[in-house]
């Protein structure tokens, strides 16, 4: 085996592992500029909260992302299922908890059977979807928020047990569960089959359309139980949930290490992606940055991610074609010359 | 002649022998109504519009109602001929939706500052083109997909324009402003229309007749056969996505004209809009086919939807599931036919 | 060597224009190294595809272990246990060596999880199997050529494979990779499976096979057990006798330099380049999978870069950073893949041709239609391509007229030189005669050109003088009296 050189294993590290590094830097950098808030019990309390409900968005995009897709409709859909757990509470909170799920695993069915089925590429099929959805949440709502009608059902998103805050707990839970499923089952590796290599997966006897199409539904359905979470905790839906979800989702999951080819990527990593993302915003918000300015970073912060992402991707891909170098440039030879 | 079971045969066969059973009647028959179906569907669907539409309200099909709904639509319809170019060339821009309205904010801005009429139409161009090559130069040099990247800078423009504006409206103050957005030829014929139209033919005549115009239509269809033939792919590419700004920097300029204001959420969903516009109108999302004059097809239909939809008292948030539902049958009919 | 595996009787193939295979047999045995060997279009690919399950046979049958088989997809083949290793074998690069071994099939404990160390340790066995000295941990994107290779015999033999196919495997390696892959061999075959064993480079095949099957022209010459043949034996029954050309080339003034190479360099690709072409002159560069040829034109039409050397074109300094800088200082090159970089499917003849001159056809920027009109009419009536306008949409051309205006279109460019990367490749006798006369056309009129061919004869028949490359280093010159296929074969196997 090929010896890595120390700086080698050292750039690997740095690119294997850099959402740590950000997320150590970011917790050093905001530690010393405003130390008492940012690390007091209630700023991390609050933050934990916080990252659940995106986390567990996440955990869907992860998916997706692995298997080479993309899933923009997860604004529309956490909109959506927060507005029906709120608006169905008439006919009982069980109910209206499990339409908004419900509408979740629907609304996933779609996208995957529209990627899988109707061949259309991914981000258009769920451009689509996310159109629509977001149609259906403005006219059932009337575009107004929709207030709880149980006090109770807080308890779900903002209560807590102890110390820590439910959902995080929940997102814990979720976060295990997906961690085990990507690892640790021949589902979770023919995701990362088929998005890494399709033709070497297919060739290993994986049909590679079934799992996208669970991907997708998968997305759907973790969605829409965050969007009850964040309705729980607010015990009201708002027709502004969501709207920055999308994009801030998949760039939580990239700087966790997927990529935008598929193939690569983790539970933990897009936990690690939001909780980073979690703490930019926390440490600009105490430190009263405006949030215009914030929006502003996180957007540049989006950019960049994808534009390294895709870059590396690039010249990675070109480089390892040259280590491999008198073999893939002869492969294509012979390609021509077999005889 | 060829095992019509075994498709790997087929393409086996052209990869060691080069030849394939392509050329017969039947297969080009075939393709054009393929193509030509596409083109069905969008007819059709104007067909039913203006149907539904005349027996809505009696209005409908009235000289005036028509120009209104081409005024309308003109803003919309500028971006989508600059959309048109980049879809051409397989990419997006989807930072539409906020540089529009932030052209309005740079030149309502100029003109709050005291800088005359001219200055502030110039800077506005400037700022649609500039945001278009900064889009174009970080797509082309990392090879991102355009589409996050430009919504990543559609965020950022944003931000930027939340931050001047402080959320608030500003309002034009030189009365001349006006005359772009609002202003009339002949006393029927709004200057935007006449721009949008004249436009449509520059741009079509572009794409028709001039060596920038072929290479568009390559990089679409095969970019590395271009780039052997000798196509300089990358600034031909940071020129298209320019081109898409300038365009935007127009339709900022009549957008903030009509309403002699702006206001950094000015055209939320413009992104979206101008895109099923040019897929209606029958450039493919794949690239390497289509025109602006579709697209102007396709922008008058979608407004025609839109005042159908209008007519019909279907609110505005339902207007959203009605063009989600079009584009993906648009989208997914483009796919059936595309696939050989 | 073991009992009867495998029996192909009277395999034909054919394809619109060529008889690929003709009534071929061929025999397996199981433990046995067997040769596949033969020229360019012999047939060896083709009969490999078959025997995998890529392409369907016109007739012949097929027997594995006694039993009549018929496949008609790939997945069939690879249920049966023949399993093809290709030379950048196809592998899921994020993930493990063991994984890629037991993709879809990786072992489970009793909680229905996947059980890593058994994973990695089965893993590991089967590569000491081999001799390999890789972990089952490493992703599979750290590893070189030789070990992707390494790992996906190991897939075979997780499979169970009776027959791996390997297909020129050696192309891409190192000669000490090249041993520890026959080391492999050997392990494959004491594992009682049966490899077949295609290759150009004899003195590799004389070392490993038992047996050797030799295919000219899609028809068996013979099969020999390894002992009763010379290198020197399976080099003519591969050549035969030199058919007396259909076409005899014509004889053309040779002007002075108009492109000099001088110590061209690119890592790992090509070491030391230097030639000159002349005016008028057909220079023939021959050479095997890998040697760097396509690399070489590559470099020279500015697709891709290099690390040193110089290039004079014309007497001047040339540089292209483009393709678009090569074609203007008159530089074209025909590329290999005609279909996929040659021509824009899509578009019609006429704008095809026109394409790499659109520059010169234009006045600001607008494209003069009537000249174009007539530049494509002009190549399209001088390279008879058949097509009812040129308004026709390439895409629906056969492919030999597909060909045709490739290189219509590099015509039009009127370069100084012509590179031409395998110009006859899979195209059939009738249209291949018409294209070296072209050649010797363009020659005639002071073009010099640059022909890159697997094809010795073609080689031997177009060329002025003959330059062999081997692992991106020149390793033989020829003029066209020296030439010969046996010198021609040497240097490109690296014996001399």
């Amino acid at each position: 085996m090929s010896e890595m050189s120390l700086s080698k294993k050292l750039l690997r590290i740095l690119t294997d592992q850099t959402i740590l590094v950000v997320l150590v830097g970011l917790i050093i950098v905001f530690s010393i500029l405003n130390a008492d808030r940012f690390l007091s019990t209630e700023n991390i309390h609050n933050v934990a909260r916080q990252v659940s409900f995106d986390t567990i968005v996440a955990l869907g995009q992860v998916v997706v992302l692995i298997a080479g897709g993309i899933d923009l409709s997860v604004g529309s859909v956490l909109a959506m299922a927060a507005a029906l757990a709120m608006g169905l509470q008439s006919y009982g909170v069980g109910i209206a908890v499990l339409a908004a799920i419900g509408m979740g695993l629907a609304v996933g069915t779609i996208n995957g059977l529209l990627v899988t089925k109707g061949k259309i590429v991914p981000f258009i099929a769920t451009l689509g979807t996310m159109t629509v959805v977001y149609g259906a949440m403005l006219t059932y709502t009337q575009q107004q928020p929709i207030p709880g009608q149980v006090e109770w059902f807080k308890v779900l998103g903002a209560g807590s047990a102890g110390p820590v805050p439910i959902p995080t707990i929940i997102m814990a839970l979720f976060v295990g569960i997906f961690h085990v499923l990507l690892k640790y089952t021949r589902f979770g590796r023919n995701l990362y089959a088929v998005g890494g290599n399709k033709e070497a997966a297919r060739l290993a006897g994986i049909q590679a359309d079934r799992p996208v199409f669970w991907a997708f539904v998968l997305s759907g359905l973790l969605t829409a139980v965050s969007g009850v979470l964040l309705a729980s905790r607010l015990n009201s839906s708002t027709i502004h949930m969501g709207q920055q979800t999308g994009l801030l989702v998949i760039a939580a999951c990239i700087m966790g290490g997927a990529s935008m080819l598929g193939g690569r990527g983790s539970a933990m990593g897009a936990f690690l992606g939001i909780l980073a993302l979690a703490i930019l915003t926390n440490g600009l918000n105490l430190l009263s940055v405006f949030s215009f300015y914030q929006t502003g970073i996180r957007a540049l912060l989006l950019i960049s991610i994808v534009a390294v992402d895709a870059f590396y991707a690039t010249t990675v891909r070109k480089r390892m074609m040259e280590a491999s170098a008198i073999g893939a440039q002869q492969a294509q030879e012979s390609a021509g010359s077999g005889g | 002649m060829v095992n019509q079971a075994n498709p790997t045969v087929k393409e086996s066969a052209n990869a060691v022998t080069g030849q394939f059973d392509g050329g017969g009647v039947l297969d080009r028959a075939w393709d054009w109504v393929r193509r030509s179906a596409r083109d069905q569907i969008t007819l059709l669907l104007m067909i039913l519009l203006v149907v539904a539409g005349s027996f809505l309200s009696p209005v409908f099909l009235t000289p005036r109602n028509l120009l209104n709904i081409l005024w309308a639509v003109s803003v919309l319809g500028i971006v989508a001929l600059g959309q048109t170019l980049l879809l051409i060339t397989c990419n997006f821009d989807m930072s539409v939706a906020m540089s529009v309205p932030f052209v309005g904010i740079v030149a309502i801005g100029l003109q709050i500052a005291g800088f005359g009429l001219w200055p502030s139409l110039i800077a506005g161009l400037l700022t649609g083109t500039l945001i278009g090559v900064i889009n174009g130069l970080i797509v082309v040099l990392t090879e991102a997909n355009p589409f996050l990247i430009t919504l990543g800078t559609q965020t950022l423009i944003y931000a930027v324009a939340l931050i001047l504006t402080q959320a608030k409206t500003w309002y034009g103050t030189i009365p001349a402003f006006n005359v772009l957005g609002r202003g009339q030829a002949f006393g029927f014929l709004h200057y935007s229309v006449i721009l949008f139209l004249v436009l449509a033919l520059v741009l079509e005549f572009v794409l028709r007749r001039t060596r920038y115009g072929r290479y568009l239509y390559v990089l679409g269809l095969n970019e590395e056969a271009g780039r052997l033939s000798g196509i300089l792919v990358k600034p031909v590419k940071v020129v298209t996505f320019a081109a898409c700004g300038f365009m935007a920097g127009i339709s900022g300029l009549i957008m903030a004209s009509r309403l002699n204001s702006t206001r950094a959420s000015g055209a939320v969903g413009m992104d979206f809009d101008s895109i099923i516009a040019v897929v209606l109108g029958g450039t493919s999302l794949f690239g390497g086919s289509g025109g602006v004059l579709r697209t102007v097809v396709g922008v008058i239909v979608l407004g025609i939807l839109n005042n159908v939809m209008v007519l019909a008292g279907v609110p505005y948030d339902a207007q959203w599931i009605g063009k989600g539902i079009v584009f993906l049958v648009i989208v997914w009919t483009d796919t059936l036919l595309r696939r050989r | 060597m073991g009992s009867l595996l495998l029996r192909m009787k009277g395999i034909t193939k054919a394809f619109p224009g060529v008889r690929a295979l003709d009534e071929v047999d061929f025999e397996l045995h199981s433990r046995e190294v067997h040769g596949l060997v033969g020229e360019n279009g012999a047939g060896k690919s083709t009969l490999i595809k078959v025997l995998s399950g890529a392409y369907i046979p016109d007739s012949g049958e097929i027997f594995l272990g006694g039993k009549l088989v018929s496949m008609t997809h790939p997945s069939q083949a690879l249920d049966l246990g023949i399993v093809p290793v290709h030379q950048e074998p196809n592998l899921v690069l994020h993930l493990s060596v063991a994984e890629n071994i037991y993709l879809g099939r990786q072992p489970r404990n009793r909680l229905g999880l996947i059980d890593y160390a058994k994973m990695n340790h089965d893993a590991r066995v089967l590569l000491d199997r081999l001799h390999v000295r890789i972990s089952p941990r490493n992703a599979v994107s750290d590893l070189s050529v030789a070990e992707r290779q390494m790992v996906a015999i190991a897939r075979a033999m997780s499979v169970d494979a009776q027959i791996v196919i390997l297909d020129e495997p050696t192309a891409p390696l190192t000669d000490h990779e090249a041993e520890l892959l026959f080391h492999a061999i050997e392990a494959l075959k004491s594992g009682g499976v049966a490899v077949i064993y295609i290759s150009h480079r004899l003195e590799e095949v004389f070392k490993i096979a038992d047996r050797v099957t030799v295919l000219r022209d899609g028809r068996l010459v013979g099969t020999e057990p390894i002992d009763d043949l010379s290198i020197d034996m399976a080099i003519s029954m591969m050549i035969g006798k030199a058919a007396s050309g259909l076409f005899a080339k014509r004889t053309v003034a040779i002007g002075e330099p108009v492109l000099e190479v001088r110590n061209l360099y690119k890592r790992g690709f090509l070491e030391d380049i230097s030639l000159t072409l002349r005016r008028g002159e057909i220079l023939g560069m021959f050479g095997l999978a890998g040697s760097g040829r396509s690399k070489l034109a590559s470099v020279l039409f500015g697709s891709e870069s290099c690390d040193s050397g110089e290039v004079l074109l014309r007497g001047k300094r040339f540089q292209a950073e483009n393709p678009a800088q090569a074609i203007r200082q008159g530089i074209g090159l025909v590329p290999e893949d005609r279909r996929g970089h040659g021509l824009v499917s899509g578009t019609s003849v006429k704008r095809n041709i026109s394409l790499p001159r659109l520059r010169e056809l234009s006045s600001v920027g607008i494209v003069n239609e009537r000249a174009e009109r007539q530049l494509a009419k002009k190549y399209v009536d001088q390279l008879q391509v058949r097509t009812p306008s040129i308004d026709q949409d390439v895409a629906y051309l056969s492919g030999g007229n597909q060909q045709r205006v490739v290189i219509a279109k590099w015509l039009a460019t009127n370069s100084a030189v012509l590179l031409l990367d395998e110009p006859t490749q899979g195209i059939d006798v009738g249209a291949k005669a018409f294209i070296h006369s072209l050649m010797c056309d363009l020659a005639g009129e002071g073009i010099g050109i640059l022909m890159i061919s697997s094809e010795l004869r073609e080689i031997l028949r177009m060329s002025d003088r003959v330059l062999v490359m081997h692992r991106g280093r020149i390793t033989g010159k020829f003029t066209r009296e020296e030439a010969t296929e046996e010198g021609i074969m040497r240097a490109a196997t690296g014996e001399d």
